[in-house]
């Protein structure tokens, strides 16, 4: 970690402006763990691209991945570069200075690879700038041969229509077996071209040919006559129908990071993570994560105390997080958390959930694991009546969420905070009412449970508003308008009131453009080009959001926003993402589709039967679930 | 056991924050596998305490912070223990271990600082310091909760030196009082330098603390000397 510490020649005009901005240590690349090498001595160089603020980026366990595992081989180097906020992009564009990257202020266009996460859709105007900073023409078809390779990976990969034409690659699904292999092949070529840098058509050339790598080029839009959307076809010789995702079978041999960089500063969520599972099978028929990510599978209790024992020794953290779509559903969530709690409870290191499943097993669990240190404790029963939830698929009753409040009171929480969405499909105003019946009568637990203590009960409702996902049983349904949604939002609001409730929303403009985006196609590029150039960026943050330049830049592109937004899609229409494969059928999404519409229940194939989404069928892969005499059904 | 260990802030660190220190400090402890001492009740926070904040920017050979641990570990253990588990611009130069708390590094009373910038113009440095410190008063004004105060740079400064390096740079030391009254935070100090013939490139200055002392009467302590209180 000390020693030389190797810094290029921009570094001393960076210097005079990091006095000059806020929160300068966001730039500066020094923390515990940061990986410095020698420039001249790696073959290989890639920069990892998170395209939002350090402190929003030093949070993403993606991105830990992938900097250990690439760093790790001494033939590549990973450094790391975020979205710059808006003082630094001011004085980097007055000095004309590139952007960055933090750990030897490299220009980005030194590197051979730029590689962006991609997270979010309102992080889109990031990519577009921290393109336009970095020196390079924003389209592919405009870069040279010479420069960097632009590709990206990430959740929002599976849908990167929008953003096809800035971007050379994409790779799908698990990156950890990809990545590399990637990297082989540049450094392959780079080493046969004795000096030179490879052509970037030879070596995309190569790269097509792996499972998981999606190169847009290779693909065109059509359309018929009347505009309408007709499909996404191979235009190259030898170019898949359509594009697999990447599946690793067994997460106890995929790489993980026990050395993870220390972020500086407060970070949103600044705990060393273990990543429990990957992938669930709930089949929560809003969650585009839930049908992404399988299989289901888990890390055994044994790597995951072997990996807690190096994290915490590595990086000092005072917490470690178990992150999973849902931890309480982990086959081994006892085990690990009691040897868990026996190794590092006295050393004041604490356990953390990210929320907790709505039944009393898991507050107890939850007790157990907040013993060294307690937050609050968030339930998400998303809809505020059986019949909605039935329609959704969330297998929660009533008593249940009662249950399991009044468990948590009983235990001693007095903060619960509750996650709850609006416009759902069939959503009427009874669902609402529900939400606020609900919330009542949590609060009317709590304090009748009554604490010895002096603190008082209190209950957050958080709403979000529903956004059909691709790859979900929802993907064709219209998403709410931005009238209705706060017209419920104002509803909610109106009877949410008093002492012990709190009411929190979201912006409904930025779920009208998130919505455009996660449906959308590739005509967004120019939206999303003409928003940027009017100085749209941090879209995601209340103080930076511009909504008149996205109404104007909607206005200069003739975009129908509705068609993308509004329009209830048809069964048989072709849609955006389709040559893209993440394993389930759209034939299963479609029957899922027309269950919800009876409330049917779809049984989660870890403990029921296979209820047929075709993943593992269609990839040979299976369900991985390490513990299971330790079933979270027991109490 | 309590442990008094003076560090330096140098280089890329500089250019983090008070509330970053120590994160950094606590962190690198954990790491460093000491037992550190908690706080009783709901929420337990490690007993670590730190010297005046250093603002952002400012580079220090002599930063203090007082920790205690629920087990002895030997000075020169602590010190290179720590050290190992420090991130880049950080070093640990002291330590001194005792049985008792030491007084605070809360009433620390003065900061002693070098700054150095590339004047405007042609100066003669002697006679500007002369001036300034004739002068009775020497306005500058901050931005407070009720608008622009102004204030008296001379209620807080408490000496001023310099001399010409011989490269065109000019290497300032003073020494500022610690605590509210009056006091006056390094970087306001070269400005008003500029009413006494001494106009600096904003671009150019560069300001390192060199020490903190208590002050008993005429004599001037570093934190880990004084002990007999």
């Amino acid at each position: 970690m000390k020693g030389g510490f190797l810094l290029s020649v921009l570094w001393e005009s960076i210097e005079q402006i990091l006095s000059r901005v806020e929160r300068p240590g966001r730039y500066i690349g020094t923390e515990w763990n940061s990986v410095h090498k020698e420039w001249d001595q790696v073959p290989v160089r890639m920069v990892f691209a998170f395209p939002d603020l350090y402190e929003v980026g030093m949070s993403n366990l993606g991105l830990q991945v992938l900097y250990g595992l690439v760093n790790q081989d001494k033939d590549y180097l990973m450094e790391r570069v975020f979205a710059p906020a808006a003082d630094m992009e001011r004085e980097l564009r007055l000095a004309g200075l590139p952007l960055f990257s933090l750990e030897s202020a490299r220009p980005l266009a030194d590197f051979d690879v730029i590689g962006f996460t991609l997270q979010y859709e309102m992080s889109f105007t990031n990519i577009i700038n921290m393109i336009n900073l970095a020196g390079l023409p924003l389209r592919s078809r405009d870069r040279s041969g010479e420069m960097p390779l632009i590709i990206g990976g990430g959740p929002v990969a599976l849908n990167p229509e929008p953003l096809a034409d800035f971007f050379d690659l994409f790779v799908l699904g698990d990156a950890e077996e990809l990545l590399p292999a990637i990297l082989e092949v540049i450094a392959r070529q780079k080493r046969d071209s004795q000096g030179g840098r490879p052509g970037k058509e030879q070596i995309i050339q190569e790269l097509s040919r792996f499972e998981g790598v999606y190169i847009p080029a290779f693909y065109e839009p059509k359309y018929n006559t009347a505009g309408g959307f007709q499909g996404t076809f191979p235009c190259v010789p030898g170019a898949a129908r359509r594009i697999k995702k990447r599946v690793i079978p067994d997460l106890d041999e995929a790489f993980f990071p026990v050395a993870p960089v220390v972020p500086f500063g407060e970070v949103i969520h600044d705990r060393a993570m273990l990543e429990v599972m990957r992938g669930c099978t709930r089949g929560c028929r809003f969650c585009q994560a839930g049908m992404v990510y399988r299989p289901v599978r888990e890390r055994s209790v044994a790597t995951l105390c072997d990996q807690a024992a190096g994290l915490v020794a590595s990086t000092g953290h005072d917490e470690i997080a178990l992150t999973s779509l849902s931890t309480s559903d982990y086959s081994g969530i006892n085990r690990l958390t009691a040897e868990l709690l026996r190794a590092y409870g006295h050393g004041g290191v604490a356990l953390s959930l990210p929320s907790t499943r709505v039944d009393a097993f898991s507050v107890d669990l939850a007790r157990d694991i907040q013993q060294v240190r307690r937050s609050g404790l968030t339930f998400a029963p998303e809809a505020g009546t059986q019949r909605l939830r039935d329609v959704i698929n969330k297998q929660v009753s009533e008593d249940d969420i009662l249950g399991a409040t009044e468990a948590a009171f009983g235990a001693g929480w007095t903060n619960i905070k509750l996650y709850f969405m609006i416009g759902l499909p069939t959503e009427t105003i009874t669902d609402l009412d529900g939400i606020v019946q609900l919330a009542k009568k949590i609060l009317a637990l709590g304090r009748s449970k009554g604490s010895k203590g002096k603190k008082k009960p209190a209950v957050t409702v958080s709403v979000s508003s529903f956004i059909p996902k691709p790859y979900t049983p929802f993907q064709w349904e219209p998403q709410d308008n931005r009238e209705t949604l706060f017209e419920k939002q104002h509803y909610l609001k109106a009877r949410l009131r008093g002492p012990g409730l709190a009411f929190r929303w979201h912006d409904v403009r930025l779920s009208y453009l998130e919505g455009i985006f996660s449906r959308g196609d590739r005509r967004l590029s120019y939206l999303l080009e003409r928003a940027w150039e009017l100085g749209c960026r941090m879209d995601s943050w209340d103080e930076h959001l511009r909504f008149d330049l996205w109404e104007q830049a909607l206005d200069d592109c003739a975009i129908e926003a509705g068609d993308y937004v509004a329009r209830r899609r048809d069964y048989v229409e072709p849609l955006p993402w389709d040559h893209l494969d993440v394993g389930v059928t759209k034939a299963f999404l479609r029957k899922e589709a027309l269950q919800a519409l009876e409330g049917g229940k779809t049984a989660d194939c870890r403990h029921e039967k296979c209820p047929g989404c075709g993943i593992c069928r269609r990839f040979k892969v299976e369900l991985d679930v390490k513990e299971p005499h330790n079933s979270v059904l027991q109490g | 056991m309590f442990y008094r260990v003076e560090f330096s802030k140098t280089n890329r660190a500089r250019f983090l924050g008070h509330r970053d220190l120590m994160k950094v400090m606590v962190q690198g402890m954990r790491r460093a596998g000491f037992d550190l001492a908690l706080t009783q009740g709901f929420n337990p926070r490690p007993k670590v305490s730190f010297g005046p904040a250093l603002a952002v920017g400012i580079s220090s050979q002599a930063e203090y912070f007082d920790v205690e641990l629920e087990q002895q570990t030997g000075d020169g253990d602590f010190l290179r223990r720590l050290n190992e588990c420090l991130p880049e611009g950080f070093a640990v130069s002291r330590v001194m271990e005792t049985k008792i708390a030491l007084p605070s590094l809360g009433v620390l009373t003065q900061a002693f600082y070098q700054a150095w910038g590339l004047p405007q113009q042609p100066c003669d440095i002697k006679n500007s310091i002369k001036a300034f410190e004739d002068a009775e008063e020497v306005s500058y004004e901050r931005s407070g909760r009720d608008g622009l105060e102004k204030r008296n740079m001379k209620e807080g400064v408490l000496w001023l030196r310099g001399k010409e390096k011989g490269d065109g740079f000019v290497i300032l030391e003073f020494a500022l009082n610690l605590g509210n009254k009056g006091a006056v935070r390094p970087g306001e100090v070269l400005g008003p330098l500029g009413n006494f013939g001494l106009n600096f490139f904003q671009e150019s200055i560069r300001i390192h603390r060199t020490g903190l002392y208590f002050a008993r009467g005429e004599k001037l302590f570093s934190p880990l000397e004084d002990v007999e209180e």
